[in-house]
């Protein structure tokens, strides 16, 4: 059942991400072409997906070494 | 276990570290003039401060002994809770955070006035007070079981100790100090955080760093490697409950309205550096942290998988014990006196944080609105004051209630879990969905708080929302699911049975559909969203202007060269930013001004006395100005 936490928690975490940055963009207040918000968005993604890429490493590979 | 023996030296060190807290918390008080400065530090720090800060904030000092419970018990998927907060991080950044900066907000409460009316407001502070003064609360009675453990104190002594010491800091500088010295013991309780971890690793390695880490891994049970716990065992640490109490009710409540949290980024000198300090110490610091605060654990763990914990202290397996033994057994005297100041770094940079998002309440959202109204500001900066003061003895009084629970990680799960839900729903409603009603967020809020009250006596309510997971907890984890439904479809329901009080002019700038023009009103004209550089300018020190403007404006109006405009990209009506070239401090001596003109003489700003008083700039040292908006 540890994979299953994996996949839901970046399955409902992905999605509602993605949903707020929909909703933040559809509202205006997310304007991609203006330089400071698109690099805070990009900063912030990549962290969901350094987090994401990590946690799967301690869920599918490290604990299986040594 | 009735306390260790503690050397001389580290004593030495606790008490000069009360020490020199105390003094350098209270050395802001010179930076205090009004209420703004007393609970908003002026709006004028950088990021990398605020960042920092505010992860000692969020670092309490239960975190220790919380996760070093959990980590000896459950392994790395101890570190679940520090690294979930990602998911809202659209709608913060974008919408939340400039919503309540350029309204102005001073408190969570009066965002509920003027979005919604002001029995909801009421609701609101009964709901955010029990929130802060609860924390408080745990804060104290957790350093107090800390420090029982270590020195065999009372409970009671330890946290009236530092109850003392805090709230005197705080009374002083207020905002100011809580930020400044929340930053110098960020720092200390990471560097102590991982001195233990590495510690760990030399004991584990007989003295070789890389072997102890082998040795470390070698020694952890399979189970205990996971970065993510098992999906629904057990009731009180599965993957589901943790995610739903921690990564969606408790993240929210500490990003949306915990007040104190909010507060802190309400002082940074604009919504573009909250993104960037709330980036930083998710990605960067939060790691960080949660390696601070779990390794004891984790490290415990490993001993004991290695049967290496000596026998004094295996006897005695307690895992709210387990960071006082691991840190015993690793650490050498001054190193030990090191973490025990880290570990009161921890309880006072939470506890100052809160004391003054206590005070920011009873001001802004009690006192000032319904007790005695009108009055000149020092009166409001004195109320200020005295309520800090009661905030910190409130604390105490109820670290008693506290005792009663028998774990701290559960006591806390289910206080947070207990009054977030319907907090959390009325804030997305109420800045997501124009036609949510006032009705209907005082029904979110108070049938949600009826039917979360009720789910602790019938946790057969809670049932249907478990995933699985064992009835046997009473559902404290996935009673946030529950709380967070029940509450959802009440305040859904009672808007469409419901009028809005409020015009859409009413509410401008209170939900994400009108932040744009928000920030408009905030500057005062359109935003210059232009590129532009930063410029090193002399100043020139001139008599005070006397203009009203630049009093209610709390902003100086300045003439600069047309090719200083240029280099900032800047044009007459933007709101700049002048700072003291010294980048390490953060924005400490700063202020904020506006361009009245392109009249000015190259490379100088010419500065009112009162201005450079007001921010602590130093004129013969120059100021870095660059362009805000």
């Amino acid at each position: 059942m540890y994979e299953v936490s994996y996949i839901y928690q970046y399955g409902i975490g992905t999605a509602i991400f993605v949903a707020g940055s929909v909703v933040c963009i559809r509202a205006g207040v997310l304007d991609l072409s203006d330089r400071q918000e698109r690099r805070a968005w990009a900063m912030a993604t990549a962290g969901l997906v350094a987090f994401a890429v990590v946690h799967a490493l301690f869920q599918f590979v490290f604990p299986f070494t040594g | 276990m009735e306390g260790i023996e503690i050397a001389a030296i580290d004593k030495i060190l606790v008490v000069l570290y009360f020490v020199f807290v105390f003094g350098f918390g209270s050395y802001f008080g010179r930076y205090i003039k009004n209420t703004t400065d007393f609970f908003f530090s002026g709006r004028k720090f950088s990021w990398w401060v605020v960042s920092v800060s505010m992860i000692a904030t969020v670092v309490g000092s239960y975190s220790f002994i919380k996760y070093s419970a959990a980590g000896y018990r459950y392994g790395l998927s101890s570190s679940m809770s520090y690294l979930n907060d990602w998911f809202f991080l659209p709608l913060w950044m974008f919408a939340w955070l400039p919503i309540i900066y350029f309204t102005r907000m001073t408190s969570i409460p009066e965002y509920f006035e003027r979005r919604f009316d002001t029995p909801t407001r009421v609701m609101a502070i009964l709901f955010v007070a029990v929130y802060l003064i609860g924390y408080i609360g745990i804060n104290f009675y957790t350093l107090g079981v800390a420090l029982h453990a270590l020195l065999g104190m009372d409970v009671m002594v330890a946290a009236g100790v530092v109850a003392v010491i805090t709230g005197i800091y705080v009374t002083s500088g207020g905002q100011t100090a809580v930020i400044m010295t929340d930053l110098l013991q960020g720092v200390l309780l990471l560097v102590a955080g991982l001195s233990i971890f590495t510690l760990g690793f030399l004991f584990l390695g007989d003295g070789a760093l890389l072997p102890g880490v082998v040795q470390f891994w070698d020694g952890l049970d399979e189970s205990k490697r996971y970065g993510l716990a098992h999906f629904n065992e057990p009731p009180n640490f599965s993957f589901i409950g943790v995610f739903w109490q921690d990564a969606i009710a408790s993240s929210f409540a500490a990003y949306f309205f915990n007040q104190g949290i909010l507060m802190r980024f309400l002082a940074l000198k604009s919504v573009n550096e909250g993104r960037k300090a709330i980036v930083f110490a998710l990605a960067i610091l939060m790691p960080i942290a949660v390696i601070a605060v779990g390794n004891a654990g984790w490290i415990g763990a490993s001993m004991d998988g290695l049967g290496v914990i000596p026998e004094a202290y295996s006897q005695d397996p307690d895992p709210n014990k387990m960071f006082v033994i691991v840190t015993s057994i690793l650490c050498k005297p001054g190193i030990f006196g090191l973490v025990m100041a880290a570990l009161l770094a921890a309880l006072m940079s939470t506890a100052d944080t809160l004391i003054n998002a206590t005070s920011a309440i009873v001001v802004n959202d009690i006192w000032r609105p319904y007790i005695v109204r009108n009055r000149p500001d020092e009166y409001y900066l004195r109320v200020a004051r005295w309520a800090s003061i009661a905030s910190a003895i409130l604390g105490l009084f109820l670290v008693p209630l506290f005792m009663r629970f028998d774990s701290i990680y559960v006591a806390h799960g289910a206080f947070i879990a207990t009054v977030t839900p319907p907090m959390a729903v009325c804030i997305v409603l109420g800045f997501l969905w124009p036609r949510f009603t006032a009705r209907a967020a005082f029904a979110t809020l108070l049938g949600g708080a009826v039917a979360m009250g009720v789910s602790i006596w019938f946790p057969a309510l809670v049932e249907p929302f478990s995933h699985g997971v064992d009835p046997e907890g009473g559902f404290k984890y996935m009673r946030a699911l529950y709380g967070l439904v029940v509450s959802g479809i009440i305040g859904v329901v009672v808007t469409f049975l419901t009028q809005p009080s409020k015009s859409a002019e009413e509410i401008v700038g209170l939900t994400i559909y009108t932040v744009r023009e928000a920030e408009r009103r905030f500057k005062g004209g359109e935003i210059n969203r232009g590129p532009g550089d930063k410029l090193r300018a002399t100043v020139r020190v001139v008599p005070p202007s006397g203009r009203e403007e630049d009093e209610v404006d709390d902003v100086v109006h300045l003439s600069l060269h047309p090719d200083d405009l240029r280099v900032l990209g800047a044009h007459e009506g933007d709101l700049i930013f002048l700072a003291d070239p010294r980048v390490w401090l953060g924005g400490l001596r700063a202020g904020h001004a506006r361009v009245q003109d392109a009249l000015g003489e190259r490379g100088v700003v010419e500065l009112p006395e009162d201005f450079i008083e007001r921010n602590q700039l130093q004129p013969e040292r120059g100021v870095v100005v660059e362009k805000l908006m």
